[in-house]
């Protein structure tokens, strides 16, 4: 039996970096998927909050400027208790008085970075998440402005 | 062939968390709008008359099923559908306002696999209301 030599015993192992990568760049995936879900939630969140606070706090007697800046602030805090510290950008329409059975949108959107890094940050060019919650003011609370026409 | 095959792993197993995450994410979004809905139906579907001379609440299924699509409308996402909105009577024997609807979610990869490009889930929400003094 005679030797063949070595040659060809390495034949392959450029491929071992790429495999590397290749889980590298599906580990990142996760990531980033769990980063997309995770500001869904918290957005999610911060816009019932910020919403259930409008039509609850509803009064003719409170500057609906007051209840939407409460509004907003909650709905940014809402997004810190869940580790989301960049600001948030809510809108809550319509503008102008709170009324009995309005329609109440409040939308909440943030922006989360195309990639991120565990303990490193995000780079790339970030996309918006945004949510948005629904509901009508209350139409039978006391001491709200208008006519409860949502109602017979 | 260890490499390869632990790289078609790994890009399956991506393509299943994707998918997966659009599939839980479009059933959070349809779970809220369909909460939306029920509350506000539960809110404002009810006979006014009889609720201030009785304390009664009586549910008006047409008034139910419009307030309900006022809101998934509202929501402006156009793959949520109304399918029903009804009282139902609870074990107990309180009637609660519930809302379903079917939201329709797009896998991304999947369907490369043979499965169905959509997939439509039924999602159901309950609300009650109850009527307090001054």
């Amino acid at each position: 039996m005679t030797r063949q030599g070595e040659r060809g015993q390495v034949a392959g192992i450029e491929v071992l970096p790429f495999g590397l990568l290749v889980f590298i760049a599906g580990g990142l995936l996760l990531v980033n998927i769990w980063g997309v879900v995770d500001t869904k939630f918290a957005t999610d969140a911060a816009a019932r909050e910020a919403a259930r606070h409008v039509v609850e706090s509803a009064r003719a007697d409170i500057d609906d400027a007051i209840i939407r800046t409460e509004a907003t602030m909650i709905a940014r805090q809402t997004m810190a208790d869940h580790g989301k510290d960049s600001g948030a950008d809510v809108t809550v329409t319509p503008q102008g008085p709170l009324l009995r059975c309005q329609r109440i949108q409040v939308t909440v959107s943030t922006e989360v970075p195309a990639i991120r890094i565990p303990f490193v940050g995000g780079y790339g060019s970030p996309f918006t998440v945004d949510a948005t919650h629904s509901e009508l003011v209350d139409p039978t609370r006391s001491g709200v402005a208008g006519r409860a026409d949502c109602i017979r | 062939m260890l490499m390869p095959a632990a790289v078609l792993i790994v890009l399956l197993l991506g393509a299943i968390a994707v998918d997966s995450a659009i599939v839980y994410l479009g059933q959070r979004q349809a779970y809220n709008v369909a909460f939306d809905a029920a509350n506000d139906a539960a809110g404002a579907g009810f006979d006014a008359d009889i609720a201030r001379t009785t304390g009664v609440i009586v549910y008006d299924p047409d008034r139910l099923r419009a307030l309900a699509a006022d809101a998934i409308g509202a929501a402006g996402v156009g793959e949520i559908a109304l399918v029903s909105a009804t009282v139902e009577t609870s074990p107990t024997g309180e009637e609660a306002v519930v809302v379903t609807v079917d939201v329709t979610v797009r896998h991304l990869f999947v369907q490369a696999f043979g499965q169905g490009a959509n997939e439509t889930i039924r999602i159901s929400a309950r609300a009650r209301g109850e009527t307090r003094g001054p």
